[in-house]
């Protein structure tokens, strides 16, 4: 019967889409410029204690504030100089790179799965459902984030997960609204009434109908939020509220540097400059991974 | 009205409707509340074992939601569905599951295109607890075969099928449950013409082979003629005529059969574009014309269309519902 | 057809795109003409090139596509020497294009009033009540009650065949002499298709207008068409007169899609259509030979040479196909004849 099928049609090749991604990230300079960024922070956060020339938390009052060695008065035995404690600070930024992103990763993964789950429950359900999970992403985006995570780290203190929590539990509202669209727009192709007509269970269908096809989405919503949970624990530092000292995350090294900024600038412009850098890689990341995943790749 | 083919056959029918009514409700505005939207009407019909029922109409008529309903995805909001002369209300999802399968549309949105076309197709198995992974594997390879694709097909993803290998797919897919009956909805019209015609073959070989009942719904009668021993008209909700497949092509009785059959293109340069008899626009569903929804548009329409709603009637023809029959016949 | 010259005078016509597998020949050098108040039907499946080769002609392909063209004439001008603004004076004044999809054509945030007298007046020194007017005797022309009441609406008010009288009757704003209709009644009911039908061909005749109609449904062709061209794969594998294309097909691609769908009274309900074996060839990168070859019952060794000879009907100066079989040869074999 039916022998009519051309997949064996010699000019019906195609490329894999494995393979088309691929040569679409390599043509996309923004995203390679990211890559490149976000990997050399990441290896250093990775491989801070082999990197790291002393320990970040050795303190040696007899020398403090040495410039970097760029300065006439610097020396390679500090290359980026020491802080106002004297400690190395190369190694207390190699180790801020590891608490940096820590809180990023850590923030939207909690954030990431609360939204998720709020996002998918109300674009598949619809209906009641929908409407009370709008309500509260409503009231969530109507809630000023920094006010409310000064005022929960003042009243039970700061420590590094706290933090992580407190941002966790704010962030989730870009997940949710993006969650939820994506899932409307899923749950409107026939393979969702394929899996239901087939007796699958609720758990099947969002486990491997719809989660599959939200990953690209996702990807690019937690690229996004570990930039924003990292710029937030910056703020939340320099504001005397975030990881508490002596922890080298790069928000509390520009907040302990504050003090010095007219005479030894380089204590705020170096964490300054990695964290704009960290920021500025993950977005175009993000980005990158949002325009090489689309249908059309955007170019 | 519903005992009709009953007491044609004796048997029990395959799958059977007992005056099957659907409804939404829309909201009307951001004050109005809700208004009630009748997508199925009082529909009664029932489908014999290796039938070929096609239902017709216009977008909008509730076709789509009737398919749904067969399914078990939309629950009846009145009347019955019966599998066998047994309730579906009564049985579990996955029973349904395996009598009865849809086939859909558009092939590009009835593929996950995450997964690959081997794990598309054994999907109906997991679910149902075949656990035999060789046997699975096999089951898969020997679909494959059965709908016409080389199994080695099985590891690519729908993404480099085309558009007919993909309705293929969704055609091994319902199969592999071995369900007795299958509601194509529109399955080729979204395909082109040499397609088409390669899968309106592979669905009546299907249909000898596995023994099966289609409730194949369409727009295009040319394929319906073809394919289909019964015609089953819907408009606005409800059936207006059924009929054996011959007798409705020939002398299709109730006016907007006829409008449909009017409308039918075929291709013969000899002849002009056909004209329709068919005043008006297709009517809103929420605000259905009183009486017989079709008089509106009906070019023989009397006083009494616009008041009373004519029966479906069945005598030895066929289901009718038109006063003008009905009054030619004396009922 | 008369001595004059054509109304529209296509020679060669190439649409390249660039992918990042290399480059998809789109429309592979297709020639055709069409007179004043002639309708020319563009007949093919998805992929064969038929709405890139409108959009080519009236200068509206995507951004990444590339035209080139031996020869593109337009009542007269030269339109491969036109610029932007020349194109922009032309298109919706002298020849205009009617979608599929009227949702996704008209604007969603303009009165259907504003955009119809909008096309007049960017193209005529009028005052907006002529505009008025003309768009208020347009949509009755449609045949649209109401017509004066119903300017003031919006696209999503209306049903999708109002919106493709709609659609039709903007077209008509500027009285052009080329109108291009692509699957213009695809995504309608059928009882609609026929009324949308008689009002175009109806109008066409009112208004002595020239029409290239895109379609993939042979039915339609027959009814409304005065020249056919069949297209494959980027190529016109058959041209003719509407009568002698249905009357005595010669190229097996054509001769396939005139057996494969069922025809009420023709084909036996039931029994098995003949059915074109394969799918359309991927178009990208360089082809040699007949691309139909994969699929044809009747290829042999010589379809996969270059150039595939354009054959004559006997006695038919306007019937050419694309073939290497003479019309003898093509005509005594039984082609798709239960072939499935």
């Amino acid at each position: 019967m039916a022998a009519e099928t051309g997949s064996g049609d010699p000019l019906a090749r195609e490329l894999s889409r494995g393979r088309v991604l691929w040569l679409r990230g390599l043509g996309h300079q923004g995203f390679l410029m990211g890559a490149v960024v976000l990997g050399v922070i990441v290896m250093m956060a990775v491989f801070a204690p082999l990197l790291a020339p002393m320990d970040p938390f050795e303190q040696n009052l007899s020398a403090r504030l040495i410039p970097p060695v760029w300065d006439d008065r610097g020396s390679w035995a500090h290359p980026l100089g020491t802080d106002h404690l004297g400690r190395d600070y190369l190694s207390r930024l190699i180790y801020g790179a590891q608490i940096s992103l820590l809180i990023g990763i850590g923030a939207a993964f909690i954030s990431g799965i609360i939204g998720t789950l709020m996002g998918v429950a109300a674009g598949y359900f619809g209906g009641r459902v929908d409407m009370v999970i709008s309500f509260i992403i409503t009231a969530r985006l109507a809630t000023p984030v920094i006010l409310v995570a000064l005022a929960i780290v003042a009243m039970i203190g700061a420590s590094l997960e706290i933090v992580i929590a407190v941002l966790g539990l704010l962030l989730w509202d870009r997940y949710a609204l993006v969650m939820r669209a994506t899932t409307q727009q899923i749950c409107a192709n026939d393979y969702i009434t394929a899996a239901k007509a087939q007796g699958c269970s609720l758990a099947r269908i969002v486990v491997s109908e719809i989660l599959p096809n939200l990953a690209n989405n996702l990807i690019v919503v937690a690229t996004l939020e570990v930039a924003n949970a990292i710029i937030l624990e910056a703020a939340l530092s320099f504001l005397g509220l975030g990881v508490p000292p002596p922890l080298p995350s790069w928000g509390l090294m520009v907040s302990e540097g504050k003090s010095y900024i007219l005479f030894d600038p380089w204590l705020i412009t170096i964490p300054g400059v990695m964290l704009f850098l960290l920021v500025l890689a993950i977005n175009l990341v993000g980005d990158g991974i949002r325009d090489v995943t689309s249908p059309e790749g955007r170019n | 009205m519903s005992a009709s083919a009953l007491s044609d056959t004796g048997g029990i029918p395959a799958l059977e409707l007992r005056r099957v009514t659907r409804d939404f409700h829309v909201s009307a505005g951001l004050f109005a509340g809700k208004r009630r939207l009748r997508a199925v009407n009082d529909v009664s019909l029932s489908i014999e074992t290796g039938e070929v029922v096609g239902l017709v109409g216009e977008s909008g008529c509730g076709k789509s939601t009737l398919s749904k309903v067969l399914l078990g995805l939309l629950p009846a909001s009145a009347g019955e569905v019966l599998f066998h002369g047994e309730q579906m209300s009564h049985q579990k999802r996955r029973a349904v599951a395996k009598r009865i399968q849809p086939i859909f549309q558009d092939p590009y949105s009835s593929l996950n295109p995450r997964r690959s076309i081997g794990s598309i197709i054994a999907q109906p198995l997991h679910v149902h607890g075949f656990g035999n992974r060789t046997e699975i594997r096999r089951r898969v390879s020997d679909m494959l075969d059965v709908v016409g694709l080389p199994s080695r097909l099985a590891q690519a993803s729908p993404a480099q099928l085309s558009g007919g290998q993909r309705q293929r797919v969704a055609i091994a897919r319902a199969l592999i449950l071995r369900p007795e009956i299958l509601i194509c909805d529109e399955p080729t019209s979204a395909l082109d013409v040499s397609v088409q015609s390669q899968i309106l073959n592979l669905l009546l070989d299907l249909r000898r082979e596995f023994q099966l009942t289609y409730l194949f719904i369409s727009h295009n009668l040319a394929v319906v003629e073809h394919i289909a021993t019964r015609v089953a008209v819907m408009y606005l909700g409800r059936l207006v005529e059924v009929a054996e497949t011959r007798a409705f092509f020939q002398a299709p009785r109730h006016p907007y059969s006829q409008a449909l059959l009017d409308s039918i293109i075929t291709p013969n340069p000899a002849e002009g574009i056909p004209t329709v008899h068919l005043g008006g626009s297709f009517p809103n569903p929420i605000d259905p014309p009183s009486g017989c929804a079709f008089h509106p548009r009906c070019p023989h329409a009397m006083p009494r269309c616009a008041t009373d709603a004519p029966r479906l009637l069945t005598d030895e023809a066929g289901e009718i519902a038109c006063h003008l029959t009905n009054m030619q016949q004396g009922a | 057809m008369s001595s004059s010259e054509p109304l529209l005078d296509v020679r060669d016509l190439h649409v390249d795109i660039p992918l990042m597998t290399g480059v998809l020949h789109a429309v592979r050098g297709i020639s055709f003409s069409v007179g004043r108040g002639e309708t020319l039907c563009l007949v093919g499946e998805s992929g064969c090139g038929k709405s890139l080769t409108a959009l080519a002609v009236m200068g509206l392909l995507p951004r990444r596509a590339r035209r080139r063209a031996a020869q593109l004439r337009f009542a007269g001008q030269d339109m491969l020497q036109l610029d932007t603004r020349g194109l922009e004076k032309l298109r919706g004044d002298r020849m205009a294009m009617i979608f599929q999809e009227p949702m996704t054509s008209l604007n969603p945030a303009f009165t259907i009033g504003d955009q119809l007298a909008e096309v007049l007046r960017q193209h005529r020194p009028v005052s907006r009540r002529e505009a008025r007017d003309r768009a208020v005797f347009l949509l009755e022309k449609v045949g649209i009650t109401a017509a004066a009441s119903r300017l003031g609406q919006y696209p999503h008010q209306l049903s999708g065949g109002l919106r493709q009288r709609v659609m039709i009757a903007m077209a008509l704003m500027c009285g052009p002499e080329l109108i291009l209709a692509d699957e213009p009644t695809t995504a309608l009911d059928v009882t609609v298709q026929a009324q949308l039908l008689h009002l175009l061909v109806d109008l066409q005749r009112e208004f002595g207008m020239a029409m290239i109609f895109i379609t993939h449904d042979l039915g339609v062709v027959s009814r409304i068409a005065d020249k056919v061209a069949v297209m494959y794969a980027g190529k016109v594998v058959e041209a003719g007169g509407c009568q002698r294309i249905f009357r005595d097909p010669l190229h097996p691609y054509t001769r396939g899609l005139m057996r494969c769908i069922p025809v009420p009274g023709r084909t036996k309900p039931g029994e098995k259509l003949a059915a074109i074996p394969g799918i359309v060839p991927a178009l990208v990168g360089e082809m040699t030979g007949c691309a139909f070859r994969y699929r044809c019952p009747m290829a042999h060794d010589a379809c996969a040479d270059d150039p595939v000879p354009v054959r004559g009907a006997a006695g038919e100066a306007d019937h050419r196909y694309r073939c290497v079989l003479t019309p003898e040869r093509l005509r005594e074999e039984a082609v798709w004849e239960g072939a499935a």
